[in-house]
């Protein structure tokens, strides 16, 4: 399953579009990332990494992300 | 897996022949059982098919035939970050701690922002006591390896799965968040109280909002974390200091409404429940159990110990969590 990008994953911290159907771990993981960089805009580049090597632990996660 | 509410003697044969177990029950049983491949936690209140009961004499045991190896380890507060140290591949993680423990606290507040914490599934419960025993009776948790009980550690099983299982953790929260409409709380600072709070903005003393409303503190606030529901439960409401306190942290800058009333709590759990669960992990809280009067109602086929805590990845508050090993 490729990884899907950075500049994806960038979009979808910063997006409201939420994966109602993806496994809890991918919703959670994605809310808290989304609390974090709300709180601290400056995070948001750190976030896409941990948000990127979640999806590269993770393949159903990252078959998720890429299709939210 | 098999779930079963087992007496001593049988749960002592089966942790014998060597199987990998989780254990919930009274401090006096889980203190006689032999060592083995086991992790267990203090609980004396259940779900069972026929409802919700307090167990004294019985243990709620879960084997895991579908374990090929059990990995047990103690991890204090200060070693909870390293726990995704321990993550075998093809595996999941079972961790169990105390209430009202140092590891507690660390694990509420700060266990999601661990490394590779979300790389496999992670679930567990927070062990409790007989309410009429808080304050005079601690919590435990057992390394079933030593048969060492423990106050203030996690106890942590990570699991690796016969090929071809995939763990499957999820939640069951039967409430549903105020309309959007409803005042929202914003926490300007992480923890297990407040004082004040942003309701739609405005700093408000929290105490006093809550008693001049007449809020129903036995209702959630609810948080969305990617479409995942999560609530924090009010403990008290103090109104000469004005402070409130929860049994979950309410974390910084997440926007939580008060849950929407429910007519009738066993229904709604077996109506989200349905008819399956009986060849599923689960937990429920303690104060479902209270606030739903669920003793002696039965709300499915999920049977599992009522905790003080539910875990799956993160701490939650009126929260069912239910793991499920589905063949891929």
């Amino acid at each position: 399953m490729p990884l899907p990008s950075p500049s994806a994953l960038k979009t979808l911290i910063l997006s409201d579009r939420n994966p109602d159907k993806a496994q809890l771990s991918t919703r959670i993981m994605l809310g808290r990332l989304r609390i974090e960089v709300r709180n601290n805009p400056t995070l948001i580049d750190a976030k896409v990494a941990e948000l990127m090597e979640f999806a590269r632990a993770n393949a159903c996660a990252a078959d998720e992300l890429a299709h939210i | 897996m098999k779930n079963e509410l087992l007496s001593l003697d049988d749960a002592a044969a089966r942790i014998t022949s060597g199987a990998v177990m989780t254990i919930a029950g009274d401090e006096a049983l889980l203190a006689q059982l032999p060592k083995g491949n086991w992790i267990g936690g203090t609980s004396v209140y259940f779900v069972t098919e026929t409802g919700g009961a307090v167990i004294r004499d019985r243990l709620y045991c879960t084997t895991f035939p579908e374990g090929t190896t059990a990995d047990i380890r103690v991890l204090g507060a200060d070693d909870l970050p390293r726990i995704s140290e321990g993550y075998a591949e093809g595996g999941m993680t079972f961790v169990l701690i105390p209430a009202f423990s140092e590891a507690h606290s660390v694990f509420a507040m700060s266990g999601t922002d661990h490394p590779g914490f979300f790389n496999q599934p992670l679930v567990g419960w927070i062990s409790g006591v007989h309410l009429d025993d808080i304050g005079h009776v601690a919590p435990k948790v057992v390394d079933g390896l030593t048969g060492q009980a423990h106050d203030n550690v996690a106890v942590v099983m990570h699991l690796v799965l016969e090929q071809g299982l995939t763990p499957q953790v999820d939640i069951v929260n039967i409430f549903s968040q105020g309309e959007p409409t409803a005042p929202s709380f914003r926490f300007t600072q992480s923890g297990f109280s407040a004082r004040t709070v942003l309701i739609d903005g405005v700093e408000t003393p929290l105490a006093a909002y809550l008693l001049d409303n007449g809020i129903d503190t036995r209702l959630p606030l609810m948080a969305n974390y990617g479409g995942a529901l999560i609530n924090v439960s009010v403990q008290s409401v103090e109104p000469d200091s004005g402070m409130v306190t929860f049994y979950a942290p309410v974390m910084e800058g997440v926007e939580y409404r008060f849950a929407k009333p429910l007519d009738n709590y066993a229904r709604a759990f077996a109506q989200q429940l349905g008819e399956g669960g009986a060849d599923q992990y689960s937990c429920n809280c303690i104060l479902n159990y209270l606030y739903g009067e669920l003793e002696g109602k039965s709300t499915g086929k999920f049977t599992g110990p009522v905790t003080f805590g539910e875990i799956a990845y993160m701490l939650l508050n009126q929260t069912m969590m239910r793991l499920e090993l589905k063949a891929a």
